[in-house]
């Protein structure tokens, strides 16, 4: 089961690497969304600090929800995901493997370009530290439900725009704990009670959300 | 069918000792139309059962139901005596499926793919994957991205996938599409070699089907008559 699952986890990286485009182009969203803030609104440092937080998250709940697409949209097409629901080993830690693979390419990312745009968005020392920790236990939640999702609308011609309405208001809890803490931060209050949320509910998802997603996933091959 | 039907009767779904795939009174429905009705024929080790019908009669359909990809309306599939939908995992174990869609991933090489799709059964070792290959008749091409290969060779890609699997059902949805005659000799020796060790073989095709010493029997749809 270990070596399906590492497996799959390689055989995804590789693919990922493969097509450059999957990994950028997520990133590229994420920061190109971000600087039209100032752009558009004003870019007095009080302003932007105030929106900052907010509009980071929003950017990166919008730029791992556009990826999802690439979960299994394309093992669909091929037929892998049919091979992968007739292996003899359970299809949520297969699927599990897939979406830590998400979260890789598209997360990850994220959490390392963060400190560049909290310092374009004037964000204090410290709520750049925040934010890197709120994306570390928020972005897994977005791929992990985002995989749902995904499994739903995967046989679906056009499943873009009902994904978003399926996905997004899952997401507004994370953004409302996550935007608050890193808000919190910069008014230097406690952010402990946000962060325990955040992490609570990332275990939540990761030990609902495989087990749905592979539900989703046999009934959309159906 | 009568007769099939007839001997499903006096095998009672859960008696352990007996081998092989039972189906019993399967309905299909796509889209509220009735495909087949009250389906029932078993396939015993070293058999091969060919399944006929025009488009649209639901040889596809069968056949996804009977891999446990699609759920019937009515009916039961079960091996060795167990029902199939219980034990998805021991059953998983003893099939092998080969769609429409082939399962190979165009960025992958021929050896990636054969290997990771391995690892979800038995990892196989490099040169196994190799010679597997070879016998195929892909030699030469297991450096090569599978989208620079052509249609017949993607499958002969999928024919060696299944050769290394080491089950004991192959379900195959029009096996032959895109190969040429040398593929499909290979294949049908593959599945000559397969019935000789006891294996079962599922598959719809329009070309004929001819091999030595094994029982070959045909399934019509959307009658549901079987012959021999």
């Amino acid at each position: 089961m270990y070596n399906a699952f590492l497996s799959l986890l390689k055989r995804d990286l590789r693919l990922a690497f493969r097509h450059k485009s999957e990994i950028l182009n997520p990133l590229f969203f994420f920061v190109i969304v971000v600087t039209l803030f100032p752009l558009g609104i004003s870019p007095e440092k009080q302003t932007l600090a105030e929106i900052g937080p907010g509009i980071i998250w929003v950017a990166a709940l919008l730029a791992s929800m556009l990826s999802l697409d690439s979960l299994f949209r394309s093992d669909f097409e091929d037929g892998t995901l049919e091979l992968m629901l007739l292996s003899e080993y359970p299809l949520s830690v297969m699927v599990l493997a897939k979406i830590l693979v998400h979260w890789l390419i598209t997360g990850f990312p994220i959490i390392l370009f963060s400190p560049l745009l909290g310092t374009v968005m004037f964000l204090s020392p410290d709520a750049i530290v925040t934010l890197m920790i709120t994306l570390l236990l928020g972005t897994p939640i977005l791929s992990l439900i985002g995989a749902i999702g995904m499994a739903l609308v995967v046989a679906l011609k056009r499943g873009g725009m009902l994904l978003s309405l399926l996905v997004l208001p899952l997401y507004i809890p994370v953004l409302i704990f996550s935007a608050n803490a890193v808000g919190s931060s910069m008014a230097g209050l406690a952010i402990s009670g946000q962060l325990y949320f955040l992490a609570a509910f990332m275990v939540f998802c990761l030990t609902l959300a495989p087990i749905a997603t592979s539900a989703a996933l046999r009934v959309s091959l159906e | 069918m009568s007769q099939e039907k007839k001997h499903q009767e006096k095998i009672p779904l859960g008696q352990k000792n007996i081998k092989g795939l039972f189906v019993s009174h399967l309905t299909c429905e796509r889209g509220y139309r009735e495909l087949f009705k009250d389906l029932s024929f078993e396939l015993s080790p070293g058999q091969i059962l060919h399944i006929k019908g025009e488009n649209g009669t639901g040889k596809t359909s069968l056949l996804r139901i009977l891999a446990g990809l699609a759920l019937p309306v009515s009916g039961e599939v079960s091996f060795d005596g167990y029902d199939c939908r219980k034990y998805r995992s021991e059953y998983n174990e003893q099939i092998a499926f080969m769609g429409h869609k082939l399962g190979i991933k165009l960025e992958l090489t021929p050896v990636e793919n054969i290997r990771s799709h391995c690892e979800l059964s038995i990892p196989r070792t490099e040169q196994e994957i190799l010679d597997a290959l070879e016998k195929v008749g892909l030699y030469g091409f297991e450096e090569m991205y599978c989208n620079q290969l052509s249609a017949g060779q993607k499958r002969r890609v999928a024919l060696a996938q299944i050769m290394l699997t080491e089950t004991r059902l192959w379900i195959l949805d029009e096996p032959f599409t895109s190969l040429d005659v040398v593929g499909i000799g290979f294949f049908l020796k593959m599945i000559q070699q397969h019935v000789d060790n006891n294996g079962m073989v599922l598959l719809t095709t329009h070309q004929d089907v001819n091999l030595e010493n094994c029982t070959t029997k045909y399934l019509q749809l959307p009658s549901g008559e079987i012959t021999i």
